[in-house]
């Protein structure tokens, strides 16, 4: 798959917009579950997205073939999406929590809890919600580095790459918030 | 090894990084350490459920891809239509500005629905969600200048008496 993907690569940065299409749908998936990760809305993570392709599109030029294209791609749709969070924090009318609200039992897939007793599918719903809000507590690069490691299990030197700061920030920032979290949980239960 | 030092270190076992060394240390704190065995157990929930979080489904690759393919098209078509002059946000305001300027020193006349606010800067002071609608010199012509306030830029209009070829700024 690699070898596909640098294939399609090259022939994008020649112009093949089909293969740029090979490659945007390869990582779609990959791209929309970090951004929804981080904005937590459907709609603005489609749209977030949407422009990360675009933008892409438009600087694929850039791309160097010693750099892997998915933490490049991961690296504009992470500066999309934090740019976007820090935009929703400066406005005063749309509160963090009412933007950060967890997406409604209609917007998720069937999970594992649908089919487990109903007491106990209220309490694993209650864990996450408690989860969610202590998630939402975190500065946003924190966030981000750390839904890089746990969920696109990328290595320190890959999440560096992908958010544009050194490895030892990386650990400093995966450390802060897994802690933050730690604690949160502590007070919630 | 101190209970910071082993949160630090349990960090760095759960993503792997632990020198062989820091281990050893790790394991002795551990053993009593109730409070960092918790820290453990948590950081290993931490990441569970970042990982079990549900994902509501998004558009299909095909149909994110034609949606990327049409916002590619937009773009260039953007970057192919704008014009020349278009010299960056300070010039467009001065050149806005300007505009404005020659337009309230020909004394042209008013007319549609958004009359101008009489203002210590003169009758033309434009404010940002205000409409205006002159004539021009021109034949048969009329201008609109406006900032759309959602994409923050000064739009100039200049609208021939059949109405059609504009100019945005
Ligand atoms: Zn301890």
């Amino acid at each position: 798959m690699d070898q596909d993907v640098m294939r399609w690569v090259q022939r994008a940065q020649g112009g093949d917009e089909a293969a740029f299409g090979e490659l945007m749908k390869h990582y779609q998936g990959r791209v929309y579950g970090l951004a929804y990760g981080m904005v937590r809305n459907t709609a603005d993570a489609e749209e977030l997205t949407q422009q990360a392709w675009v933008r892409a599109w438009q600087k694929l030029g850039t791309f160097k073939h010693d750099a892997q294209f998915f933490t490049w791609i991961y690296r504009i749709a992470s500066n999309l999406c934090l740019d976007h969070l820090r935009r929703r924090q400066r406005r005063p009318e749309d509160p963090l929590n009412e933007a950060l609200e967890p997406p409604t039992f209609a917007e998720l897939p069937p999970s594992p809890s649908a089919t487990v007793a109903p007491d106990e599918a209220l309490r694993q719903r209650e864990v996450r919600d408690a989860f969610d809000r202590a998630l939402a507590t975190l500065k946003p690069e924190h966030a981000l580095a750390l839904r890089l490691r746990e969920v696109d299990g990328l290595s320190y030197e890959e999440i560096a790459h992908a958010t544009g700061s050194r490895v030892g920030t990386v650990m400093s920032r995966l450390f802060y918030a897994r802690k933050k979290l730690i604690e949160q949980m502590r007070s919630d239960t | 090894m101190n209970c910071r030092g082993a949160q630090r270190a349990l960090n760095l076992r759960h993503d792997g990084q632990l020198m062989a060394a820091d281990g050893e240390a790790l394991g002795a704190h551990l053993a009593i350490c109730p409070d960092c065995q918790t820290f453990a157990v948590r950081m290993e929930q931490v990441g569970s459920q970042l990982r079990e979080e549900p994902v509501p489904e998004g558009p299909t690759p095909e149909a994110a891809w034609a949606s990327v393919q049409r916002a590619i098209r937009l773009a260039e078509d953007g970057a192919a239509r704008r014009p020349a002059w278009d010299v960056g946000p300070w010039l467009r305001w001065a050149s806005a500005a300007a505009l404005i300027l020659v337009v309230a020193g020909g004394g042209l006349l008013w007319h549609g629905g958004v009359a101008p606010r009489e203002t210590a800067a003169g009758p033309l002071a434009l404010h940002a969600t205000q409409v205006l609608r002159v004539t021009t010199g021109l034949e048969g012509a009329s201008t609109m200048v406006y900032e759309d306030e959602a994409a923050g830029w000064m739009v100039v209009w200049v609208i021939p008496a059949e109405g059609g070829n504009h100019a945005q700024m």
